[in-house]
């Protein structure tokens, strides 16, 4: 009986440390994994919100515009006539609506309600009060960057 | 008695009283221009003193102009019979009549304003006698606006200064005071219901509320010195100054003929002339208060291309409303929902061209935007799904560590349990130390 | 378990473990109706723990400047695979840290731990919470968005008032005269470098003096605990603790899948400050405090009083093993207990006060 017994506890016990050390592990495994997965960098390794693909060389002739998404916003990338590249904010500052490039004009245009900027980006006539925020536009290989602040 | 003799008598009466009064001579010399004027009248009574007091912030009070340049007279006498004598040049309070002519005597002179004001337009008298008050006031109707009317007679403010009666958010109310009088307007037999109408419109409540300069009020349609209303093949004109994308569209569709013939003006026809509103998709109804309506039944083509623009933009409105209903409950779950906003945005925006497109009543121009606005909303709808998707995929994910971490707790109870049982009795004597 | 013992001789034979572990072997933990009690400290450690590592882990793809920092956070939380979980779990355990340490201080205090000759023990135990309140102070400043812009500037507005050195301090907290990039820097240098460093040693010091002097037990629990057996630390309490630290872990892991923290707007410090600025729920009982007092005390600025009136009660609190001259004695000490448990109604109470909604403006 008591050797019963004891074989029993021992039984008993190795199951209980078996046990432990499995859920233990488990356990640690559930931390380890997104922990693995963490460190591994994503696909696109950078934050979008300051630095976006706008657009290849061969899709912007000269004189030329195109709407492009920056972050959760609209922004615009024009090309001048003599080559060089700028890039603005897309959303027109009277009431929001989204700006277009005029190649006929070489101007920016709101088609809501006739605001006209530069290409300085400088409202110069109709409703729009302030000019449009400016973008640093960079070009490597055919490939057209477009990032904003420092 | 002749104006001429009334001066004279009221000017010997004054000097006689004025002369008890004023004690210190003046040093004329360095003093500025009708300022004897401006001491004398101060010491006057009601109107007589207030005219002076409100001469103050006046842009004429200055150097070289001052009370004579309008008045005539000689600002540095003391004895107002010198300083307001007729023969001398002083023209005393001009008639309504002579008005006009009087501002524009200087205000037309292109090389006298120049001195002061070099970039000050000089047409306003020759815009004013092509308005109707100009022709009014030339069929000798003395109650029709002149410059005093709006600018004012003394404290004439510039239009740029807030408390001028011509800021643009002021100018309303100084076109009401004639305008949205009943009996003033009766003779004349014009309705007084447009300041009433104008200001319910969008375009008072951009210009007070929203504080939007550019808004349009009463000066920026009818003109500011030639005021007419315009006429009615003008309408289109006169709200493309600012709508010129519609006024485009609106003049490469059939209405464009079909309202010059019928003699009705364009954008006015829908949107009235004051009272504008936002207009409203159900506009687009051929009953109720449908714009369409008006002219249009079921069967003919208007009413067949209203039918179908206005489905095709309550289609885009709904999938629009119903992506950003989810976006917003996925943003307030805790998930970050740019691509989503960044779709959102477009989608409205290509409504707002879809509704800019109903100027051309032509269904495919329209249908155009409206397949993108659904194609944009669709997208945001797909990423708040998305967002489900992954917050139901974190909760599982989440229950299943939580299950393991429980059995991991059952495991040490059942561990701490093990060890601190009591030993059972074993033949050899060994004992495993209690807990 | 045979691998923990091959383990275990390997470096025994080189380092003479086994000293140590005789030690260990004896160490045993008093058991009474407090003894729940001894397992808050071991909590508060474990979300540390958990603190560094996540920190760390955060560390690898956030960036410390005004420009990139929110889009940095906004990155982990959205593209990095499981940056939510360790974002929303370093914010989650930072609270759940400071919330332990508290229980775990006021239980120290109501039980008279502090006094001789524990005093070395409730010393360092106090620097630690002042740290655990500066790490809290510091990080929430790094994902640089409005709630935290503006509450670090009342924050460091508040200790501008501090007499004499004052203006040194604000200085030197802001790096400059207002709240910037350079702000920033500093405190994020303050966060992962100094803080770190400095606690660690005060970690290191609390813990040994606790491990050599063991337990203490409370004057009315001492009969009890002389009737029942002790519990061996090794295995019997750390299997207890490692059950409390399971449960900690559920915990977080629970609040960052249905609570996740929220990240809100980047700050614009050109902007005005958005209505209800609150600083972090453990600064709240002295906030809302301050917010009652009137406008002048004796002359004085209200707020200078007020803050100088939770410096002097702070001081108090740290030599409270000096000033209790009963505890010192091993007598019963209820002055103490009262103080005790009106410090724990008064600023669980403030907090709760603040947490509805506070004082109407």
């Amino acid at each position: 009986m008591e050797q019963q017994l004891q074989a029993n506890g021992s039984t008993r016990r190795r199951f209980v440390e078996w046990f432990l050390g499995t859920t233990l592990g488990a356990v640690a495994l559930s931390v380890l994994y997104p922990v693995f997965r963490f460190v591994i960098p994503p696909e696109v390794a950078e934050s979008a919100t300051n630095r976006v693909l706008a657009g290849t060389l061969a899709q912007m002739p000269s004189n030329s515009g195109k709407v492009f998404r920056f972050g959760s916003k609209p922004a615009l990338l024009i090309r001048l006539p003599n080559g060089d590249f700028r890039a603005f904010t897309a959303i027109c500052t009277h009431l929001g609506c989204t700006v277009e490039y005029r190649p006929d004009l070489q101007e920016i245009w709101c088609p809501c309600h006739n605001g006209f900027y530069n290409l300085q980006g400088v409202n110069v006539t109709g409703p729009p009060p302030r000019p449009l925020e400016q973008y640093t536009v960079a070009v490597t290989d055919d490939k057209i960057w477009v990032s904003r602040g420092a | 008695m002749t104006p001429r003799r009334a001066y004279r008598l009221a000017a010997s009466v004054m000097s006689m009283a004025l002369v008890a009064l004023m004690a210190a001579p003046s040093r004329a010399a360095d003093q500025p221009p009708g300022s004897t004027c401006i001491k004398c009248h101060l010491l006057l009574t009601d109107q007589l003193k207030a005219v002076a007091e409100a001469f103050k912030d006046d842009v004429h009070n200055q150097p070289r102009l001052g009370c004579p340049a309008c008045h005539g007279g000689n600002p540095e006498a003391e004895d107002p019979m010198e300083a307001m004598d007729p023969d001398k040049g002083f023209r005393g309070k001009p008639a309504p009549l002579q008005v006009p002519e009087l501002c524009g005597g200087c205000h037309q002179n292109a090389s006298f304003i120049k001195q002061f004001a070099p970039n000050l337009p000089t047409d306003q008298l020759s815009q004013y006698w092509t308005s109707m008050h100009g022709q009014r006031i030339k069929a000798g109707d003395a109650s029709a606006a002149t410059c005093v009317s709006c600018h004012g007679a003394h404290g004439i403010l510039s239009v740029h200064d807030t408390r001028s009666p011509v800021y643009p958010t002021r100018v309303v109310d100084t076109c009401a005071s004639c305008h949205a009088d009943a009996q003033r307007m009766a003779p004349y037999k014009i309705p007084t219901n447009q300041v009433a109408d104008y200001k319910e419109s969008v375009h008072y409540r951009m210009l007070t509320v929203a504080n939007d300069l550019s808004a349009p009020t009463c000066n920026s349609c009818h003109g500011s010195h030639g005021a007419t209303p315009p006429g009615v093949q003008s309408v289109a004109n006169i709200c493309g100054t600012c709508h010129s994308l519609n006024m485009d569209l609106f003049r490469s569709s059939p209405h464009q003929e079909a309202f010059a013939k019928l003699a009705v003006g364009a954008c006015e026809a829908c949107h009235s002339n004051h009272r504008v509103r936002s207009p409203k998709d159900s506009w687009l109804k051929l009953e109720d208060d449908g714009v369409c309506g008006r002219c249009h039944k079921r069967d003919d083509r208007g009413g067949a291309a209203a039918i179908g623009t206005l489905a095709a933009l309550q289609l885009a409105v709904r999938t629009a409303d119903e992506a950003e209903e989810q976006v917003t409950r996925a943003r307030q779950a805790g998930m970050l929902m740019e691509e989503a906003d960044a779709d959102l945005q477009q989608a409205h925006q290509d409504i707002i061209t879809a509704r800019t497109q109903v100027h051309t009543v032509s269904v495919a121009a329209v249908a155009e935007h409206t397949d993108a606005a659904i194609k944009a909303g669709d997208q945001a709808l797909a990423s708040a799904h998305a967002a489900f998707d992954e917050i139901h995929y974190r909760r599982t994910g989440l229950l299943i560590a939580l299950a393991l971490i429980v059995l991991a707790l059952v495991a040490l109870v059942l561990m701490i349990r093990q060890i601190e049982r009591p030993a059972p009795p074993s033949s050899e004597g060994s004992r495993r130390p209690g807990p | 378990m045979a691998l923990v013992q091959r383990a275990y001789k390997f470096l025994d034979e080189r380092l003479q473990l086994e000293p140590l572990a005789e030690y260990a072997r004896h160490k045993e933990v008093p058991r009474h109706r407090y003894s729940w009690a001894y397992f808050f400290g071991g909590l508060a450690l474990f979300f540390f723990v958990v603190q560094v590592c996540s920190g760390i882990l955060l560390l690898l793809y956030y960036r410390p400047t005004a420009e990139a920092a929110f889009d940095s956070v906004q990155f982990i939380m959205t593209r990095v695979r499981f940056g939510w979980l360790v974002r929303s779990i370093h914010s989650w355990s930072a609270n759940l840290m400071i919330l332990a340490a508290f229980v775990h201080m006021f239980s120290v205090f109501l039980m008279k731990s502090y006094t001789r000759p524990r005093e070395l023990t409730w010393w360092t135990g106090c620097i630690l919470l002042a740290l655990s309140m500066g790490f809290g102070f510091s990080g929430y400043l790094l994902p640089w968005n409005e709630l935290a812009f503006f509450a670090t500037r009342v924050g460091t507005e508040m200790i501008h008032k501090t007499p004499l050195i004052g203006d040194w301090l604000l200085r030197f907290l802001r790096g400059g005269d207002d709240v910037t990039g350079a702000t920033l820097t500093r405190f994020f240098g303050f966060h992962v470098a100094v803080l770190p460093m400095v606690i660690t040693f005060f970690v290191v010091a609390h813990l040994l003096f606790v491990q050599r002097q063991g337990m203490h037990i409370p004057v009315s629990a001492q009969a009890e605990s002389g009737r029942r057996p002790a519990m061996r630390f090794v295995p019997n309490f750390m299997l207890r603790e490692l059950l409390v630290w399971l449960i900690g872990l559920a915990l977080l892991a629970a609040l960052a899948a249905f609570l996740p923290w929220d990240l809100g707007q980047k700050a614009d410090p050109f902007a005005s400050a958005p209505a209800n600025i609150k600083p972090e729920w453990y600064f709240l009982f002295m906030f809302e405090t301050l917010k009652l007092l009137p406008a002048h005390i004796f002359d004085v600025e209200g707020e200078l009083f007020g803050l100088g009136a939770f410096g002097l009660a702070a001081l108090l609190w740290f030599f409270v093993p000096v000033l209790d001259w009963r505890a010192r004695k091993g007598e019963r000490s209820p002055l103490f207990t009262v103080i005790g448990w009106l410090a724990i109604v008064y600023i669980s109470g403030m907090t709760l006060f603040s947490l509805a909604g506070g004082l109407p403006k």
